[in-house]
């Protein structure tokens, strides 16, 4: 055997494939499509970032300065749909195509082929999103949650975001199939579910909700699509539609939605932390059950997005105690993080930095989503900028930390090269300073009554405001050091050892050789 | 991809198949499940008047069960090449069908056509004029592999 | 261009240092006004102090542990990694905290829902971007816009102490009366929300729903639209006078004597201090045969129907065209019936409210026709 295999990675950087774009356009190698993802969803960050930036400049201070309310609402709604499907889902999905392959000890992913369309879908969409910008009446000022009849009037920007969420949801279904195959069928001899790194049960369980809901995601924007331009009346009160009912399906399919961002999140901290704990995970399958628990619950609770609809009061008090559940399996994972950590060997490289900022602030961000389960005290906060500082903490700080620190964290298996360990520490202090600089404050907005959505306000919000304001900006710049962090390490980073942390232990680290080669196993590892 | 020496009156044998971890009932339980699922749901909002969703849910669940049942099928599927004397054996079995092809050890040539346009390479041996493909449940880079490890075969017993 | 972005930036500098001065910090929901309002106050401080506490405990053993189990203080690390008792422990114990939240949560929500016997209705209607405010017993209707004059949101004058919470109608409600708020919206969503009154209730195209409050001192009281409804949803606030008995039977006078419908009401404001609810219901009955089941026929129209037929929306006859419901009339009582109840072209069954019974649709059917003959 050791004969024939002898030279298995001697070949490891052979690329028969073409070369320049081409490459790209037709890879079918889950590490080239990988890249492209966070590539693309890097690209999608600091678009919607910048639209984020419009929106925090013109609320710096009472009165229109910036833009007019009509491109205000413009960017809540751009800056939304571009940070949730173009900056966020992507990133996971691209940490899906490079690790799940490697951890489970498959050559590929199960369907290729599949996998390099799911890409290529999503450049088309953003166009899509960016060309609704500009074309006659602006950009649609509906807000992420594109609720009728107000999307029923708007211009051509509607039909074209339409379409891009269409679009962006067949790539989401594709890139769930092929994750969901992989991960049950490409597994190597002995690697059981239940030995998977743990990342690989949150896709599992991500690609499922995916799968579950995205067809709801579809049928409501081609109800809104069809209510527009052809004479139905699902959504539309004039003819008899309910436009509560979109609200309903919306929810049905947002709610999940905010898990599917979240649990890959959970996977890649799950993975960190050990890491840098230089200590197993501890409870692996409460963690396993508790994300499936909270994936289960993510399909019951989805009218808590709108208590104020006037439902009946049976249902709010159903809605209610089943989201106050979700904190039971939540607190499980929190719990079974710092007990990781407790009696470890810790060391704080920033990919632990990363984790603990995540842990802390996600942590925050589930504390203020309880107290907006409370359906009395939701009344009192619903779209107001509490609601905007909540799902900014499990969002921003938590996604998007835990997405900051995966790539710290895998960048030198990716591609061979450390990067600045400085730089890196700075990028992290910064962004969480900034970060909670901006949205700490957004809930005494929220508490105090500041509508969210609007582009001006009275003269009690004003202090809060332009404080959220520096820290937004702040934030936002501190992301440009991130990029070049990037650059710097993959133009002239130290080479990278093949196993850099060293309490890192699954088999990504341990079988394969950093950079990990362009096809990973050629033989199937053995997993005991 | 695994491979054994020696075994009378083989010379040289190697098996390439893909991982299947997932069991015909594993794949079943998850598709039903899904589409359980999938179907309360769009119906539940059929129910209400939103019955748009159905449509997608449909043709999801169309995709998912074409995705299923071509896992399925490779499944089972593998080939194997053999040295055996002086013969060279390919032996396929795809979706139930089993081919064989036989080539005289010392005419055979192994072809390897690199990859153009991300499609990959093509693996082949030929001889006469016949030209018969393996390794196609392999990546590129294992093809690669493997047109090395046949050639060097050949030009060592020869 | 560039002048702009440069003065733009000039007041932004200048007025970073400004509004930090000016202004009050507030920390937690705004002093609330009602019973209902102090009960929500002291829940949500109540979850904010167990959230602390738990928040304390683990981050005060996460920090412990990032403290005393670090590699550069020499620690090794443990190899355990279960403890089943710690889990389920772990498990339980927000799960009986969680209870322990549920129960207040759940007598507050009861409270916040109860929207019976109110001593006076409005119906508030959204538009964009003005609220409309129907007294159904007074009948007295009036807009309510900003006050705000463009020349401030554009910084070209200075900003007033009310800046976009000031309105040129306000609703004026008396003091300690259950004020009960029927909610509709005549283009898109809109939501009514006065953070001190603890009220917030979406108002929805189609569909009405309600909310109530009873305010605990006379004051103004000021919120905004909260659901995203267009460019100018940024410039609908609500503003609430309440006042006392006396002062809000005045202004109610003053209102009616301006609209000319004190006629019109007196019947009604007459019977209203002892059962608001009866005799408007006699008056329908008078007039129709099914009231006594369905109740005021009156009222259930104002909710449930008023929308289409009073505007004319998605061409239903309008109440009091005598032109367009002499022919419909002629089919007969029970073919109405039968389209109320059932729907009709446009017309959702039952007006789209399903909850009314058919008695109460064939009331306000009665009452439409009685204004239209």
């Amino acid at each position: 055997m050791e004969a024939v295999h002898g030279h298995a990675h001697e070949h490891g950087h052979d690329h028969h494939g073409p070369t320049g774009i081409m490459r790209y356009l037709t890879t079918t190698n889950h590490k080239d499509i990988g890249s492209m993802y966070l590539w693309f969803s890097f690209a999608m960050f600091l678009l919607g970032g910048a639209m984020a930036m419009v929106i925090r400049a013109e609320l710096f201070q009472p009165g229109l300065q910036v833009v007019n309310p009509e491109v205000f609402n413009a960017m809540t709604t751009y800056h939304g749909l571009i940070m949730v499907f173009g900056a966020i889902m992507p990133a996971f999905v691209g940490f899906a195509n490079w690790l799940i392959p490697m951890q489970i000890g498959a050559p590929d992913m199960a369907f290729p082929r599949m996998n390099n369309w799911s890409f290529w879908l999503l450049p088309p969409a953003a166009l899509l999103l960016i060309l609704a910008q500009f074309v006659p009446g602006g950009g649609a000022g509906v807000g992420w949650t594109m609720y009728p009849p107000l999307t029923i009037q708007q211009g051509m920007s509607m039909d074209l975001t339409i379409f891009a969420v269409h679009i962006l949801g067949m790539s989401s279904i594709m890139g769930s199939i092929n994750i969901i195959t992989t991960v049950l069928n490409m597994r190597a001899p002995g690697m059981t579910l239940m030995k998977m790194p743990l990342f690989c049960w949150t896709w599992l369980i991500t690609a499922y909700l995916l799968i579950a809901v995205m067809p709801v995601l579809a049928g409501a924007v081609t109800m809104l699509l069809t209510d527009r331009h052809f004479d139905t009346h699902f959504f539309n009160p004039a003819g008899g539609g309910d436009p509560v009912l979109f609200q309903h399906i919306f929810w049905f399919f947002g709610h999940p939605e905010v898990y599917i961002i979240a649990i890959p999140a959970f996977g890649v901290i799950s993975q960190i932390i050990p890491a840098f704990a230089r200590k197993p995970l501890f409870g692996y399958s409460s963690m396993v059950y508790a994300t499936a628990s909270i994936a289960i619950l993510s399909f019951l609770v989805w009218a808590h997005h709108m208590y104020t609809v006037g439902m009946p009061v049976q249902a709010q008090l159903y809605f209610m105690f089943a989201t106050m559940l979700i904190a039971v399996p939540t607190g499980v994972k929190v719990f079974n993080w710092v007990a990781t950590m407790w009696k470890g060997s810790m060391t704080f490289e920033t990919p632990m930095l990363f984790a603990l900022g995540f842990l802390f602030l996600f942590t925050l961000g589930g504390f203020t989503g309880l107290v907006l389960a409370i359906t009395p005290v939701d009344v009192q906060l619903h779209d107001t900028y509490y609601v905007v500082a909540h799902f900014h903490y499990v969002m921003v700080a938590g996604a998007l930390f835990s997405a900051f620190g995966g790539i710290y964290f895998w960048l030198p298996k990716w591609t061979g090269k450390m990067y600045d360990e400085t730089l890196g520490k700075w990028h992290f202090w910064l962004s969480f300073i900034f970060f909670n600089l901006a949205f700490f404050v957004q809930h005494f907005l929220g508490l105090a009554g500041m509508p969210r959505r609007i582009p001006d306000y009275s003269l009690q919000f004003a202090d809060f405001n332009a404080v959220s304001t520096i820290g937004a900006f702040g934030f936002g710049l501190s992301q440009l050091l991130f990029l070049y962090i990037i650059l710097k390490a993959l133009r002239s980073g130290e080479k990278a050892p093949q196993k850099p942390w060293e309490g890192a232990d699954s088999i990504e680290w341990t079988m394969l050789p950093t950079p990990a080669p362009y096809h990973s196993f050629e033989k199937p590892p053995v997993i005991r | 991809m695994d491979h054994a020496y020696g075994e009378e009156p083989h010379n040289f044998v190697l098996v390439s198949q893909h991982n299947h971890s997932l069991s015909s009932t594993g794949r079943n339980a998850v598709l039903g499940s899904l589409v359980l699922v999938s179907l309360a749901i769009s119906l539940g909002f059929a129910l209400h008047g939103a019955w748009m969703i159905l449509p997608f849910a449909g043709a999801e669940m169309a995709l998912l069960f074409f995705a299923f049942r071509a896992i399925g099928r490779r499944a089972g599927n593998y080939e194997t090449i053999s040295i055996c004397g002086d013969r060279i054996l390919i032996e396929r079995w795809e979706s139930g069908k089993t081919s064989r092809f036989e080539f005289n050890r010392f005419w055979a040539q192994v072809v390897f056509q690199p990859a153009r346009h991300g499609r990959g390479g093509v693996l082949a041996l030929r001889s006469h004029g016949r030209e018969v493909q393996f390794g196609r449940h392999l990546t590129q880079e294992q093809r690669v592999h493997v047109a090395r490890t046949l050639k060097e075969q050949l030009r060592h017993d020869r | 261009m560039i002048r702009r972005t440069a003065h733009t930036l000039l007041v932004m500098v200048l007025s970073c240092w400004a509004g930090l001065a000016f202004g009050e910090m507030r920390f937690n929901l705004q002093d609330q006004k009602t019973a209902l309002g102090h009960t929500v106050y002291d829940l949500h401080n109540a979850i904010v102090l167990i959230c602390l506490i738990i928040f304390i405990v683990v981050f005060g053993a996460m920090l412990y542990a990032i403290w005393k189990h670090r590699k550069s203080v020499g620690h090794q690390a443990a190899h355990f990694h279960e403890n089943t008792t710690v889990e389920v422990i772990w498990t339980v114990i927000p799960f009986l905290i969680l209870l322990g939240m549920a129960y207040p949560a759940t007598k507050t929500l009861l409270a916040q829902r109860d929207t019976s016997s109110p001593d006076l209705t409005i119906k508030v209607t959204g538009y964009q971007w003005k609220w409309q405010y129907e007294y159904l017993q007074e009948n007295i209707s009036f807009f309510s816009m900003l006050a705000t004059p463009r020349a401030q949101i554009e910084n070209i004058e200075e900003k007033g102490e009310n800046y976009l919470l000031e309105v040129d109608n306000e609703v004026v409600v008396p003091v300690g009366k259950k004020v009960r708020i029927l909610l509709t919206a005549g283009d898109v969503l809109h939501a009514w929300y006065v953070p001190a009154l603890a009220v917030k209730q979406d108002a929805i195209p189609g569909f009405v729903r309600d909310t109530w409050f009873r305010a605990e001192e006379p004051g103004v009281y000021r919120g905004q639209c909260a659901e995203l409804c267009g460019k100018e949803h940024g410039y609908m606030p609500v503003v609430v006078r309440v006042v006392t008995a006396q002062e809000y039977d005045e202004w109610v006078a003053q209102q009616q004597a301006e609209q000319g419908t004190a006629a019109a009401a007196t019947a009604t404001t007459d019977a209203a201090p002892e059962t608001p609810q009866a005799p408007a219901a006699e008056d329908a009955g008078a007039a129709a045969p099914a009231a006594a089941a369905g109740g005021d026929g009156a009222e259930v129209y104002a909710q449930s129907c008023g929308m289409c037929h009073e505007t004319g929306l998605a061409g239903a006859p309008k109440i009091g065209d005598k032109a367009a419901w002499a022919p419909r009339s002629a089919k007969g009582l029970d073919v109405l019936y039968g389209h109320a109840i059932g729907g009709f072209n446009m017309m959702p069954p039952k007006g789209g409210n399903l909850a009314l019974s058919d008695a109460q649709v064939k009331a306000a059917v009665d009452h439409l026709l009685a204004q239209s003959r």
